[in-house]
Order: structure tokens, then C-alpha cells, then sequence
């Protein structure tokens, strides 16, 4: 299974990915309707892509009273059928996150369904912020990063000598 | 058929409060394609050039391009465009970040502002909902500010707020427009109209989004441009590394970085503010426009100890917050050209021009002048309110609280390069052309950038006509700065070419590796339209002369398409440059001659007519 | 030969900003940037003593020159 990740130290605040998901989910170019957003805190200079990272717990396909919210055999996402959607609103509520979201113009919710195992805000983000790997594996590059800098603090040999 | 014209604008007259919605004239859509050409052919039709800028005759544009909004890499831009009361030419002043965009995706591609308030309004958007409300509580407050107590209002956190600050509200005639807190319409005093104006501020939220003409060509189009953008080391490495700052290096080792008032072409201590050492020292990230793959944003922090200097106590702002900038034209305007190498002063006074909504660019050269009146002793320390002697930090942030607010020394500084040095007794010490202060290449250096400097219609200038790109960086091809031979044609080509990104919505900085081969093609499957490159150039060039004529008629004669003694015969005392000036007089009449105009600079009828104006 | 090189922009992270290259009599650019290990596709702008090589890595150096050496880089 594979994971949507983000690392903030590379958004530049671009908002490429807001335009590639509202084309997917939408077909125009509409931040407003992305399910992932690039908050912008400018004050302490942190720039932060959000969305849904398809919880466990799914508060959203638990709530809903018309089971218009199902895991996707492939990806495992969380995706709405819009045909089934009532726009009741309950998921929007019932999620911690914030990330599942109604859409006034359609009356149905939108959130992140991976674009069925291909996602278009990965493809577009100019500096790799925003990458989908292996869940149970993509931490361990960052984990290698901070290893590395275990070399630079002292020389087994060294020490030992 | 879809396009990502919105076709729309809305027309507000501030002096009735009527809001209008109206078409887009189509005709002039294809013959200027949008941004500066379309709204210049607007303020061109609508307006008398003779008028008093700060008046209420005068309009105040804001204008996108058809590529603002989508996701053409950098197709952030917008424009503003009016009458500059600085220069009494046209002027047109471009900006990034997220404001262009909204105005977009909320259903406009133009909002025409006429005559004026009777007290302070701001204007609200928040799609076909349009309002004038009362901006009381924010007016004299800084741009800052402004733009969390209107999104605050508003209750939307998500809008997006183009405002002035107090520089604006005071007419100070380099004032702007500011979005996003640090993105800004600098030059030429756009700001000082909208205060004319009465309009703090104009709050924007779209939520219709756009279309694009033919999808499956636009996505190859604009994919091909990401890769060349990706692929090149000037838009894929430097610029996000080090921002523009990186050249206050590059022009000091050449001998083209102006100092002390232009006394000088480099500076001693131009590392001590270099890119690199604002890479090094002080920035936190780098930040980009919306759609931008560049992301040549500076994002930058004070230490604690600086955050505390300098403080007048007018301030409401938190010195200790990150903010951005700055960049290498306000990194030169206000330090190597006046002598100053505090890199933290310079931080906080580029902020300040931020919050109070001044141009960095007119500011610093303005104290320059200044600085060399009170050097020369035609201003004293009882006059100017506290010592302005040349490399003087302190000087340079006090002074910018007292431009932006007109209080003492600072209403005269308020004025510009042109007026103060007029005042003082001093005129020759004025360091730009058409009452516009130059920006931060020495033209005794580099030849071409001089001509163009001579030439750009909105007074001196370097955006509309970006020489520099060859003479220094050798794009596309490296010509020789010293030189005067083909500057002409490199100065008309360099014009030409950039009214057609200034029209598209892309930013110029896409063209240090995209040209008009990749970028007219994304205007046509975005927007249904069928140019070639050639028919571009020529819409180009339509538009220059359009810009023109408007300042012949305003008053503005080719006897002003000139440059200060200092640069045309007072050669650059030491260095590499030493000895140069700059040789207008041999590339001039050849440049008329391929503009296609008389030696007065007027357009001959034929040129007219081949242009369709 | 004595030569001063400066280094800017991203090159300093490979080469610091100054180093002090000894040279026989006659070299070119292209020499130079053999010995300090520079491949010429990092850089764009060369100066000698602030005048541009324009291109010409034949480019004869003398002795006290200083070198500027920039990658390609982009501004407004």
C-alpha cells in the first residue's frame, strides 16, 4: 500500500498541486475545490501541502448513512461515490481533519482518492514535496538522512584509538 | 468553448459607487491579448493623457493575462495600469503572488476603478457578489495589517487582499500597490492614485475556477515549458538558491553597480550584502508566485539583537516574524547606492517599504540624492532632521518611516529624485529619466541597458526592455556591454518581446528559459487563440508605440528620451569600468529608425497604419 | 604566474570563495580550469580583472590577474 508524504522543508507555496487536484476532481482549474491545500503561515516562513492521508479510523465512511464512502481495492483510499452522495454533510463533521470537504456548486463532498494509484498533485509538484510511496518503507530515507549525520559526530576508529 | 479568459470585467466608479459588469472588448483582446497591451488600450481609449494623475479623471487598472490562474509555469501576473503621477507617462507596474489569480477564478480578468471616493472604501469580491464598503477602521493603518482586519471581516481567511499602506493614503509619488504583505505593483506610484482614490484595498475570493481551450494541448504545452524551466540552471538552480540578489556580485565585479548617487560603479563593501550572504545569513526559505516553478521569493528572518534597532515608535509590526525580500534592486537602491552595507537595516527597510507601500527602488535612489545634497552641504543636518551622510543605516530606516508618513525631511523625500534634487538647487544630481530614478545597472557600464533606460515609456527602467539578460548573462546570446553596435536592434527586440510576456500573465523571469516559441503557443490552446510568434512580436511592438503616443500626447517629447550629464560625460572614476560614459548618441537615431519613428520620435504614418493604431 | 580566483553563487560551495592559483607563463582560461578541477558547463560569466572572456577560453592570462567566476544566473 502507498501513502501520499509531504516534506514542508521543500513547498515553496506554489499551489501547483491545488491546480492539478481541482482539474482531476473537477476539470477546471479551481483551488477553491482541491482536496489538498498549501497553507501559507507566512509569519514563521513554513509553507504546508495538506489533505487527506487516508486514516484508519476513517471517521468520514464510518459516518455516512448512505455508505457513499468505500476503501478502494487498489489504493486503499477512502473515495465519495458521487452517485450515492446525499451532501448531508455528516462526514464533514465528523472528520478531525478537516480534509473532506462539500461542494456547494455539485452538493456533494470531494476529498482525495488518490487518482486511482496515480496521483496528479505528485506529478506536479515542482520540487518534490509532495511524493506517494511504499507505507510500511517510506520513512526509512529520512531516517538514513539523520544516520548520516551520526557519521559526521564522531569516527568509531578514531575513538577507539 | 471554454478559454481561460474570463471575458468579463468590472467596471466601479468610486465617485457614485455604481459596479458594473462588462464584456471584454474582443476586438481589442486579439489585437493586444491581455495584461498591460489590452488595459493600456483601455486607459488609451477611455482617458485624456493630459490629465492630472491625481485627479479623478484619472483610471486606475487592474488587469490580468489569459495565462494568470492556470497552471503555465509562473502564470501568476498581474498589472497595473494607469497615469503615473511621478512621471505623467503611462505606467504599468506588474506583481505576483495569489491576487491575480483569485481575481481569475472569481469570474474577471479586469477591474476598471473611475474617478473617486468621498471617504475611504475598500472593494469586496467574492465571486458575482461585488461590493464598496467602508475601509474607516483600516485607513492609515500599514499594508499588514489592512490585509488581516479585511480578512478578518470578511470572515475568509482564504481571500486575497491587494492594499496601500500609508505611503498610498499620503500620495508619496513612488508609492504602490501591495499583495500578499510583500508582493508588489512597484514603480511609478500606482499606489498614489488608488489614495487619490480613496481605495484602501481590494479583498478578493474566487471559487468558479477557470478552463482551458484544448486541455490535451495545453497540458503538452505547458509540460514542455515545466521541463525547459526544470532543465535550466538560471530558473532551476540559481533563482530558487540564491533570488536575484545573487547579482549584487555580478555587477560589482563587472564595474556596473551604481554607488553613492552613480559616483561611483562599484561598491567596497557589496559582499556584506550580497546574495550570498543573505543565503547564507539570513534567509529561511524561498517562496514562490502561484503556478511558479521558479521560486525566486526571498523569505528572510532578523536576528533578535536587529529586530530591536531603528524602532519609531509608529510601529504596530512584529520585527521578530519572517517577511520577504529582499531582492537585488532593493538590495542596491538602498544599500551600495547609498553607501550603506548594514544588511539588517537594509532587511527592515525593505520591510517597511512593504508595509507602508513604497517602492524600494525610487526610495533608496531618493535618499541617495539626498545624500549627496547633504554631502555636498546643499542640505544640512537642521534641515534634513538628523545626519544623512552616505553609508548612514540608521538614516535609511528612519527615513523610510518618514517618507511613507510625509513627516519632516520626509515629505520633501516623498517628492522623488527629480523634485528634491529641483528643490536643493541641484538638478544634475537627479540619476534617472522622465522623472523615474534608474534601477540598479550602471548605464556607463553597459551600454544597451542605458538605451533602454533612455527609451522605456514608463521613464527609466529596466523590466520593459531587459538588456542585461545578453550584455551580462548572455541570454539568449551574449553581446558585449561596452558595446554600442546592434544595441539598437537588441533594445527594440528585448521591448518588443516583453510586451507579449507583460500580456500573457507569465512573469519575465520565465524567459531566462522559455522564449516566445513556448509561450505563444500556451496563449492558443488556453484560449482558442491562433498566433505565431511573428504575430506576437508585432502586437509587441503595436503596443510599445501605443504606450508612446500616449506619452507624446501627454507631453512627454523625444527630447526626454535622454540620460543625466553625470552618465553621458562623467566617466566612472575607478575599476574595471573606469573611464566609460555612456554612448547614446551612436545608438539612438538608429534606434528610431528601426522603431520606424522621425528624429523627433514621433511614428510615421506608415508605421502607424502597418500597427493598425 | 600569481592568479586570484573568486568564486560566487554555488560555485563556493565546491571551491570557497577565493583561492590563490599558480600558473606557468602563457596559460589560458581553459588551463586554469583544468587546475582548480572546473568544468567549464558549471559557469557562465568569466571576468578577468572585470572585463568579460566572452566566451574565449583561449583567453590569455598574466601574472596579479584576478578571475571572477560566476554560474549561469538570472535577475531583475
Amino acid at each position: 500500500m502507498k501513502t501520499l508524504r509531504v516534506d514542508i522543508s521543500k513547498c515553496t507555496a506554489c499551489r501547483q498541486c491545488e491546480l492539478a487536484c481541482s482539474w482531476h476532481l473537477t476539470g477546471s482549474f479551481n483551488p477553491a475545490k482541491s482536496a489538498i491545500k498549501a497553507f501559507v503561515f507566512d509569519t514563521i516562513a513554513r509553507y504546508v501541502p495538506y489533505t487527506c492521508f487516508q486514516c484508519d479510523e476513517a471517521w468520514c465512511m464510518n459516518s455516512c448513512p448512505v455508505s457513499a464512502i468505500s476503501i478502494d481495492a487498489k489504493t486503499k483510499a477512502k473515495v465519495v461515490d458521487k452517485d450515492r452522495c446525499v451532501g448531508c454533510r455528516v462526514c464533514t463533521i465528523a472528520c478531525p481533519f478537516g480534509t473532506i470537504s462539500f461542494d456547494s456548486a455539485t452538493g456533494k463532498v470531494y476529498k482525495c482518492d488518490l487518482c486511482d494509484g496515480d496521483p496528479s498533485c505528485v506529478a506536479n509538484c515542482p520540487t518534490g514535496a509532495i511524493t506517494y510511496g511504499d507505507v510500511d518503507t517510506s520513512s526509512t530515507s529520512r531516517m538514513s538522512q539523520w544516520a548520516l549525520k551520526l557519521t559526521d559526530a564522531y569516527s568509531v576508529k578514531e575513538a577507539s584509538l | 468553448m471554454s478559454s481561460s479568459y474570463t471575458n468579463r470585467l468590472l467596471r466601479v466608479n468610486l465617485s457614485d459607487g455604481s459596479i458594473k459588469i462588462e464584456k471584454i472588448n474582443q476586438d481589442w483582446q486579439n489585437k493586444f491579448i491581455g495584461g498591460r497591451g489590452l488595459a493600456t488600450k483601455y486607459l488609451v481609449a477611455e482617458t485624456d493623457p493630459k490629465i492630472d494623475a491625481l485627479s479623478k479623471e484619472n483610471k486606475l487598472i487592474f488587469v490580468t493575462g489569459p495565462l494568470t490562474g492556470t497552471p503555465a509555469p509562473t502564470g501568476a501576473r498581474y498589472m497595473i495600469v494607469t497615469k503615473s503621477p511621478l512621471t505623467g507617462a503611462v505606467a504599468c507596474s506588474n506583481s505576483g503572488g495569489y491576487f491575480g489569480s483569485e481575481l481569475k477564478f472569481a469570474g474577471y480578468d479586469m477591474i476598471i476603478f473611475e474617478g473617486a471616493a468621498e471617504k475611504p472604501v475598500y472593494l469586496s469580491i467574492y465571486n458575482d457578489e461585488v461590493a464598496l464598503k467602508d475601509a474607516s477602521e483600516v485607513w492609515g493603518k500599514g499594508v499588514w495589517e489592512t490585509e488581516e482586519l479585511l480578512k478578518s471581516a470578511e470572515g475568509d481567511s482564504e481571500a486575497k487582499v491587494a492594499a496601500i499602506g500609508p505611503a498610498g493614503e499620503n500620495k508619496v509619488l513612488f508609492s504602490c500597490i501591495v499583495n500578499e504583505k510583500h508582493r508588489a505593483a512597484g514603480r511609478s506610484g500606482v499606489g498614489a492614485v488608488m489614495g487619490s482614490k480613496k481605495l484602501k484595498a481590494v479583498v478578493v475570493r474566487g471559487t468558479k475556477g477557470i478552463g482551458v481551450n484544448n486541455p490535451t494541448q495545453f497540458f503538452e504545452d505547458i509540460n514542455r515549458s515545466k521541463e525547459i524551466l526544470k532543465d535550466s540552471p538560471v530558473t532551476g538552480k540559481a533563482l530558487p538558491a540564491y533570488g536575484t540578489a545573487v547579482l549584487v556580485n555580478v555587477m560589482n565585479e563587472y564595474g556596473g553597480l551604481p554607488a553613492y548617487n552613480f559616483r561611483k560603479a562599484q561598491f567596497e563593501n557589496a559582499e556584506k550584502v550580497s546574495g550570498e550572504t543573505l543565503a547564507d545569513t539570513r534567509l529561511v526559505a524561498n517562496k514562490a508566485c502561484f503556478a511558479c516553478t521558479i521560486a525566486c521569493g526571498r523569505v528572510t528572518k532578523l536576528p533578535d539583537e536587529a529586530s530591536e534597532q531603528y524602532i519609531v515608535s509608529t510601529s504596530s509590526r512584529n520585527w521578530k516574524n519572517a517577511g520577504e525580500g529582499p531582492e537585488y534592486e532593493n538590495t542596491w537602491a538602498m544599500a551600495p547606492l547609498c553607501g550603506v552595507d548594514d544588511i539588517d537595516a537594509l532587511i527592515k527597510a525593505n520591510w517597511l517599504c512593504n508595509d507602508l507601500g513604497m517602492d524600494p527602488i525610487s526610495y533608496g535612489a531618493t535618499l541617495a540624492c539626498a545624500m549627496e545634497l547633504y554631502d555636498t552641504g546643499a542640505i544640512d543636518e537642521k534641515t534634513a532632521g538628523m545626519n544623512l551622510a552616505f553609508g548612514n543605516a540608521e538614516a535609511l530606516v528612519k527615513m523610510a518611516y518618514a517618507t511613507g508618513y510625509r513627516e519632516g525631511f520626509g515629505d520633501y523625500l516623498a517628492e522623488g529624485a527629480y523634485r528634491l534634487s529641483k528643490r536643493f538647487g541641484h538638478p544634475e544630481f537627479f540619476m534617472g529619466v522622465k522623472k523615474q530614478e534608474f534601477p540598479a545597472y550602471d548605464p556607463r557600464s553597459v551600454q544597451g541597458i542605458g538605451l533602454a533606460y533612455a527609451t522605456n515609456n514608463r521613464g527609466a527602467d529596466h523590466l520593459r526592455g531587459y538588456t542585461i539578460a545578453s550584455e551580462i548573462m548572455g541570454i539568449p546570446e551574449k553581446t558585449d556591454p561596452a558595446a554600442t553596435e546592434g544595441k539598437a536592434a537588441l533594445t527594440k527586440l528585448f521591448q518588443d518581446a516583453t510586451g507579449v510576456v507583460d500580456s500573457s500573465g507569465l512573469c519575465v523571469f520565465s524567459t531566462f528559459a522559455i522564449g516566445l516559441p513556448e509561450i505563444v503557443p500556451m496563449i492558443n490552446s488556453a484560449t482558442g487563440s491562433n498566433y505565431s510568434v511573428d504575430d506576437a512580436l508585432k502586437i509587441g511592438e503595436r503596443i510599445w508605440n501605443m504606450e508612446h503616443l500616449y506619452n507624446l500626447e501627454a507631453g512627454i517629447s523625444g527630447s526626454e528620451d535622454t540620460l543625466p550629464k553625470r552618465i553621458l560625460e562623467g566617466k566612472i572614476p575607478e575599476g574595471p569600468t573606469k573611464g566609460m560614459v555612456n554612448r547614446l548618441s551612436e545608438m539612438l537615431p538608429e534606434y528610431y529608425k528601426l522603431r520606424g519613428w522621425d528624429s523627433s520620435a514621433t511614428p510615421t504614418e506608415a508605421k502607424l497604419k502597418e500597427l493598425d493604431l | 604566474m600569481n592568479i586570484k580566483v573568486k568564486f560566487f553563487a554555488d560555485l563556493r560551495n565546491r571551491f570557497g570563495k577565493e583561492s590563490a592559483c599558480r600558473l606557468p607563463e602563457g596559460s589560458t582560461i581553459a588551463d586554469l580550469f583544468k587546475q582548480v578541477e572546473l568544468p567549464e558547463e558549471l559557469t557562465r560569466i568569466v571576468l578577468v580583472n572585470g572585463k568579460s572572456i566572452e566566451g574565449n577560453m583561449n583567453y590569455g592570462l598574466c601574472d596579479k590577474d584576478t578571475v571572477s567566476i560566476f554560474p549561469p544566473v538570472g535577475g531583475g
